[in-house]
């Protein structure tokens, strides 16, 4: 049977989604590729909406490998091409240094320690908030992850907490294009460990809003 | 077995508000045994709060601009359940607690108008409503034991972003292929109807006038169809209907609810009007959970 591989690249530049259309896991051979061409315009732009249609390539044989590819590799212009998500991966990896940090300090009985980390990482999430162009999935968990300490107000993150936050980072960090839709489910795992992850003005828009 | 039927309020409470309401709403859900959400509730849920949160969120994509957006709201907006609507209005305005307060200025210099006060708050303000739509569709049939009176003329599809980046939530009205399926369930009670016209036909709300003249043209008129819009009308009328007499209905509305419960031997309550965990009841068994 023939398999066929989907490319789709992101409305923004630079950047795709590879994904094998039909088959199982394991070593495959794809026979066809499908190359989507996007269509952008200006309110599309920054919403990680992509609309389209697909064109299918003549055939070719393309293995398949189970090599794991390191998320920066997927994207080797970013800094050219899209500032925001070079920009964003260090502002990230150092996000979770900081709640490794913290979960290491916790587990080592260093509450103040673990807590300075926390605070470290609730300084940077505003400039990665500014990262956001990148699509409201992204956009949406960094909200959350900010209000999520700030409803705190000052208490500490406790392991389980702590281990959440990292997960949600992490995943971001490994896909920073996911979809709003991936990134609710995330968002509640964070209020399933008893944060808060609204702004605190939005209990006002709320009480306007409801009939 | 402690049972509650539980109406749009508490759904939308526990859904989509925060803080101290949702949890309010949570505890009293939790009080019971068993909870009944009927559909009618999801239905009623969709045509009315999350379509204003759709707006509120497609308005802040048209116009880009938390300061607009807030002038538009202070506009559309009814009489808040908490606060005036000044003091509602100047507290977004204010946005303490933003992360846009956090935001160096210098940012600018590197991310442009992104890094912008008025910018942050409107795509901060945007996808926290955003996620609470979506996270409410997802959570709303997981907040009670039960979903039951299912509506086979209505469609319960999920809101989703169109292509513009706008949130789409049709469809919001039921589509029966002749008359509403609930009317024959409706029309088999039809003496409990009139009971309820009869305890609110001299009421001065118009929502009430328009249901009592509802509940009266299917008790006079069995045979003539139930309408979308009838059903709509209904409102309140229905989770008093079908409560089972066993349950307590489960209201914050319950101005609008005791007279249609009482008319029919039937008891609402407020979360609040509940007793808290821990203290005995001589008529509501403890629930420990």
């Amino acid at each position: 049977m023939a398999k066929v591989l989907r490319l789709t690249p992101n409305i923004s530049e630079g950047v795709g989604d590879l994904e094998i259309a039909s088959g199982t896991s394991g070593p495959q051979t794809a026979t066809k590729v499908l190359l989507f061409k996007p269509k952008i315009s200006g309110v599309s732009a920054g919403t990680g909406i992509a609309s389209g249609t697909y064109e299918s390539s003549r055939e070719i044989d393309v293995g398949v490998s189970t090599t794991r590819i390191e998320t920066k590799a997927l994207y080797p212009f970013s800094h050219e091409l899209r500032p925001e998500l070079a920009r964003a991966f260090i502002l990230l990896d150092e996000a979770l240094k900081q709640v490794s940090s913290a979960m290491t300090y916790l587990k080592s009985d260093d509450a103040i320690s673990s807590d300075d980390a926390i605070i470290h990482l609730k300084a940077l999430l505003p400039e990665l908030f500014c990262c956001r162009t990148l699509g409201d999935g992204f956009g949406a968990i960094i909200i959350a992850v900010y209000h999520s300490v700030a409803n705190m107000r000052g208490m500490p993150l406790n392991l389980k907490q702590l281990k959440t936050v990292w997960n949600i980072l992490d995943k971001i960090r490994t896909e920073p294009f996911l979809k709003h839709d991936h990134a609710v489910d995330e968002i509640m795992t964070l209020e399933d460990v008893g944060f808060e992850v609204e702004p605190p003005h939005y209990q006002y828009g709320v009480d306007l809003l409801d009939e | 077995m402690n049972k509650a039927f539980v109406d749009t309020t508490i759904l939308t409470d526990a859904l989509i508000k925060s803080g101290e309401v949702k949890k309010s709403a949570i505890d009293a859900l939790k009080q019971f045994d068993e909870t009944d959400l009927p559909v009618f509730a999801i239905k009623e849920f969709k045509a009315g709060p999350l379509k204003n949160f759709a707006w509120m969120h497609n308005k802040l994509v048209d116009l880009q601009s938390f300061a607009l957006a807030l002038t538009a709201l202070g506009r559309m907006s009814r009489t808040p359940r908490r606060y005036t609507t000044s003091t509602a209005i100047e507290a977004l305005r204010e946005a303490a607690g933003s992360i846009a307060k956090q935001t160096p200025a210098d940012l600018v210099n590197k991310y442009g108008n992104f890094a912008e006060m008025d910018k942050i708050l409107c795509d901060e303000f945007r996808l926290a409503i955003k996620t609470a739509i979506m996270k409410s569709w997802k959570r709303r049939r997981k907040i009670t034991t039960n979903i039951v009176l299912p509506l086979p003329c209505y469609s319960e599809t999920a809101p989703y972003v169109n292509s513009r980046g706008l949130i789409e939530l049709e469809p919001k009205k039921c589509n029966p292929p002749r008359e509403c399926s609930l009317s024959i369930l409706l029309k088999s009670k039809r003496h409990e109807l009139e009971k309820m016209r009869e305890s609110i036909k001299n009421s001065n709300k118009p929502e009430n006038r328009r249901r009592a003249q509802v509940l009266h043209e299917i008790y006079r008129k069995p045979n003539v169809a139930v309408q979308e819009k009838d059903c709509q009308a209904l409102g309140d009328a229905i989770f008093v209907l079908f409560a089972p007499d066993d349950s307590i209905i489960l209201t914050t509305n319950i101005e609008d609810y005791k007279p249609l419960a009482e008319a029919l031997g039937k008891v609402a309550k407020r979360p609040t009007d509940l007793q808290p965990q821990g203290e005995k009841s001589e008529t509501v068994p403890k629930i420990v959970n």
